[in-house]
Formats: C-alpha cells, sequence, structure tokens
C-alpha cells in the first residue's frame, strides 16, 4: 500500500515538472539569451559547412572537460558539455559563482570552439 | 542581495580604472530551500515542511581585499537556517553553523586558512554524490553520518571541522591538493559532544571527464553524551579512508564512493568497550547524474552501509529530479528507499528510526532559490 502511495505521489510530482517544465521553458530561454553573452570567437581550424563526425565533436568535448578540470579556481566536477559542430552549451552546476562566468572564459579558450552558451547554475550543497 | 553584490562589483570596476591593487569586496550570498515531505518510518507515516532538500539553506557573507602581488585576504561567514520555520539550522547556539574562516590565498601558492571550514575528505567525496553531500536528503551523508548501536563509538566525519586550519593548494594542470589540522572540538547539540584532534589530507584529479579523489582522516579520541544512556561514551580513534570516483559519458556522469571507517580497540573496561560500540564500518554508493536537457538533471544512487563483524547493514536506493527554471530557481523532486537489516538504524539526516531493522522510504517536492 505504502509503495502504491509513493508510485501515485510520484506520477502526479512528475506531471506537476513536466507542466512547469513547460510552462517555463519561454522565460528559461530568454533569460539565458539576455544574461549570457554568447562568444563567436571563431578559429579556422573548425571550418564550417562539412558536418564534422561525432568523433570530432567528443574529442573538443574531452578537450573542453580538461580545459575545465586544468583552471584555476574552477570546480569542474559538476559541468556536463555539449559540443555539436563547435557550438557548445555548458550544463551543470558549479560551486562559486565567479566559476560561471570563468567556464565560459575558458571554454571560449579551447581550439575548435565556435560559440558557447552557458546554463551553468550555482550549486552549494 | 543581487543589487549589492553588483554595486560593490561596479565600485570595484570603477576603482580597479585606478590601481588594480587594494580592491576589497564583499558579497551576500545565499539559498532559500523549502520542501515538503512524506515519510514512512517503519510503517508509520508523516506529512511535514523541511528546509533545505537540495542545497541547505543559508545566508552568507564572503569578501576579500586584495593585497597585491597576486595575494588576497580572504573570508566566509555562512549562516544555516530552516526556512520552514525560521530557526536555527542543526545547532541553535551557533550562528555559523556551516562555515566562518578567515584566511589569505595567492594565486600560485594556495591558500591557507583559519575557522570551521569544510574537510579535505569533504571536497574530494562530495563530486562523486549525486546529491552532492546535501546534509537533508542525500544518502551519503545519511549514511556517513548517522550511528547505532554498534557504532556509537566509532566517531564519523561529519564533513566540518571547527578550530581547523585548511591549506589548498591551487589547481595544477587538474590535480589539487588539501590538507587540514583541527584542533579538539565540543558541541551542546544536537547532544553533547566532543571531538579529538583531526588530521584530514585528499588530492583530486579532474581532466578529460574523469574525477578522483582520495582523501585520509585521522580523528583522535572524544566522548558523546547520547540521551537515554546513562554515562557518557567514549569515543575512539578512527580512521577514515575515502575513494571516489567519477566519469562523464556524454550526458551522464558516472559516480562511485566508497569509505571504509577503521575505529581503534577501545580500551578494556571502558564504556565503549563494555558496550561493544566501536565497531568499523564502511559505507559504498553507485550513482549517477543525467544532464537530460540544459534545464532538467536526474539523480540516481544506490547505496549501502555495512558494519563489520555484526549483523547491521542498510542498502537502499534514492532518485532525484531537478528543474531549473531561471538560473537561480529550481523545482526539485527526491524519493528515497531504505532497508535496515539488524540493529541498523540508519534514516535521512535530521530523521530518527522508529527502531532497528525497520525501512525507511521518503518522498519530497520542493523549490530552491540561490541569491
Amino acid at each position: 500500500m505504502a509503495t502504491n502511495d509513493t508510485m501515485k505521489f510520484l506520477r502526479t510530482g512528475k506531471l506537476m515538472i513536466a507542466l512547469a517544465a513547460l510552462s517555463a521553458s519561454f522565460c528559461v530561454h530568454a533569460q539565458e539569451t539576455a544574461s549570457t553573452p554568447v562568444a563567436s570567437a571563431a578559429t579556422s581550424a573548425a571550418s564550417a559547412g562539412k558536418a564534422p563526425s561525432k568523433a570530432v565533436d567528443r574529442a573538443l568535448r574531452r578537450r573542453i572537460l580538461t580545459a575545465l578540470g586544468k583552471a584555476k579556481g574552477m570546480r569542474a566536477g559538476g559541468i556536463t558539455v555539449r559540443a555539436t559542430n563547435g557550438d557548445v552549451i555548458l550544463e551543470g552546476w558549479v560551486p562559486e559563482e565567479a566559476q560561471i562566468e570563468q567556464a565560459t572564459r575558458v571554454t571560449q579558450g579551447v581550439q575548435g570552439v565556435k560559440s558557447v552558451r552557458n546554463t551553468l547554475t550555482l550549486s552549494t550543497f | 542581495m543581487r543589487f549589492i553584490t553588483k554595486s560593490v562589483a561596479g565600485a570595484a570596476l570603477a576603482v580597479a580604472a585606478g590601481s588594480a591593487a587594494a580592491q576589497s569586496s564583499v558579497t551576500l550570498y545565499g539559498v532559500a530551500d523549502a520542501f515538503v515531505q512524506w515519510f514512512n518510518n517503519g510503517g508509520t507515516q508523516s506529512w511535514s515542511m523541511r528546509s533545505g532538500g537540495n542545497s541547505g539553506s543559508m545566508v552568507g557573507l564572503k569578501g576579500s581585499e586584495d593585497l597585491g602581488g597576486g595575494l588576497k585576504t580572504v573570508f566566509t561567514l555562512e549562516n544555516g537556517y530552516n526556512i520552514n520555520n525560521g530557526t536555527f539550522f542543526a545547532d541553535s547556539s551557533a550562528m555559523f553553523y556551516r562555515q566562518a574562516w578567515v584566511g589569505l590565498t595567492h594565486e600560485k601558492y594556495g591558500s591557507l586558512s583559519l575557522g570551521r571550514q569544510y574537510q579535505p575528505t569533504f571536497w574530494s567525496l562530495y563530486p562523486t554524490d549525486p546529491f552532492r553531500a546535501n546534509e537533508v536528503l542525500s544518502p551519503l551523508a545519511a549514511s556517513s553520518t548517522t550511528f547505532d548501536r554498534n557504532t556509537m563509538a566509532t566517531q564519523t566525519g561529519g564533513g566540518r571541522s571547527s578550530n581547523a586550519i585548511v591549506y589548498k593548494s591551487p589547481n595544477l594542470s587538474g590535480f589539487q591538493l588539501w590538507g587540514m589540522y583541527a584542533l579538539a572540538a565540543s558541541v551542546t547539540q544536537p547532544y553533547p559532544q566532543s571531538t579529538g584532534n583531526m588530521l584530514d589530507i585528499a588530492g583530486t584529479y579532474s581532466g578529460y571527464g574523469l574525477y578522483v579523489g582520495l582523501s585520509y582522516q585521522f580523528q583522535h579520541p572524544g566522548s558523546k553524551n547520547i540521551p537515554g544512556l546513562p554515562a557518557a561514551v567514549n569515543t575512539v580513534s578512527v580512521e577514515h579512508y575515502t575513494g571516489a570516483l567519477a566519469y562523464r559519458i556524454g550526458i551522464v556522469n558516472l559516480q562511485f564512493n566508497y569509505t571504509y571507517h577503521k575505529p581503534e580497540d577501545p580500551s578494556a573496561g571502558s564504556v565503549a568497550a563494555r558496550l561493544n560500540a566501536a565497531h568499523p564500518f564502511s559505507v559504498a554508493e553507485l550513482g549517477a547524474t543525467i544532464q537530460a536537457t540544459p534545464a532538467d538533471a536526474i539523480e540516481i544512487a544506490g547505496f549501502q552501509r555495512l558494519v563489520r563483524g555484526v549483523h547491521d547493514n542498510t542498502w537502499g536506493v534514492q532518485v532525484g529530479a531537478d528543474h531549473s527554471i531561471s538560473k537561480r530557481t529550481s523545482f526539485y523532486a527526491r524519493a528515497g528507499y531504505m532497508k535496515n537489516n539488524g540493529l541498523a538504524t540508519t534514516t535521512w539526516p535530521g530523521l530518527t528510526a522508529i527502531g532497528p531493522g525497520e525501512k525507511q522510504t521518503l518522498v519530497g517536492v520542493g523549490v530552491s532559490h540561490r541569491f
């Protein structure tokens, strides 16, 4: 019985979250574009036009993760990197506010990065 | 709050135009986090409102003063509070329960700080807990800080230390080192307890999507006055060994950690020896954080707490979902289950299992705002 209740509760919760997600998706987008400067420092290495293979995206992702891991003052453990054709999205969390902007700067400095969209949030424990 | 931060930053920028040195700033920051919880404690159900299920509710002040030559003075004062009723978190006699420290930091040589601080072991461990070692709803915090009949005299690390001197190295190509020595401390809440001096050393590596953390703690003896027991229990010295590992595959961060708590044998005739309450135990957690979309994270963890030499263990699972509606505000849900076996009384921090061997189930839904 208890598990039944739990399941029902979970389902309701999921529905609520899904609704919230739906209604919020617009405003999230608006805020991101407003508050995050999108870098367009395209490097000549990543030539536009031809769609590079997934392996290139993966290698870029790994380079970014390594650069973030090595950056002074960064705690990169909570950052997820998505890279598609040189366009990068930073997702997840960092423990200090200064690291949000720093993550954008570090990523912009990685070879092959064309644009950076930063959706990192601040997360303490 | 943001206004203050911005105006201070603005002022700093204006001053910086003239000279780079002698900048100083103070930032007010914090978390307001509330959730509603359904809890099944061995068949007894309850509803309640609580604080800090995603991130502990807190108000903090942090500041720095640029001394020139890459050197800065830094400080942090961080208060924990319960947003559901406005009281102090965990210890009503501690204004800055979470953190209170001052120190010097240098770009090249790292930082040295004095006060109440996070332990190196905590820093090495928390990136591998999908629930970020949150001290209200993380199963890792639950398994690591709980004690029962068999482990009353086995001290737990606790995550923070008072009277601590902490050295933190700069990030050296992904490697970072921590060292701490904390002098003895005593508290009156949640029950009177004294802890001995503590040594803590940790090293972490982050790069190529891999995270590795290793740490070692040595805790000197102390004592506990547990309510319901006629006499204080002497706690023995304990060594804590921690290994933590995480690896990123696409949007999935696989996380694992293992800690072994090894107490010394209590001296013959002591309360700990007579109660046979200083058993070693281990805590293991395997989980993942899945960043489903930029705004959605799913957390999953399976965990086990195993007391050695007696029938006393707990295993459990927990899932969570975080949905951000902005950079600062998110909704979250958590659902967890713990199966206690033998004399185990593990449950989430701040709750008390109704008796040994009783199943624990918790579901929570809340909102978290960072400012």
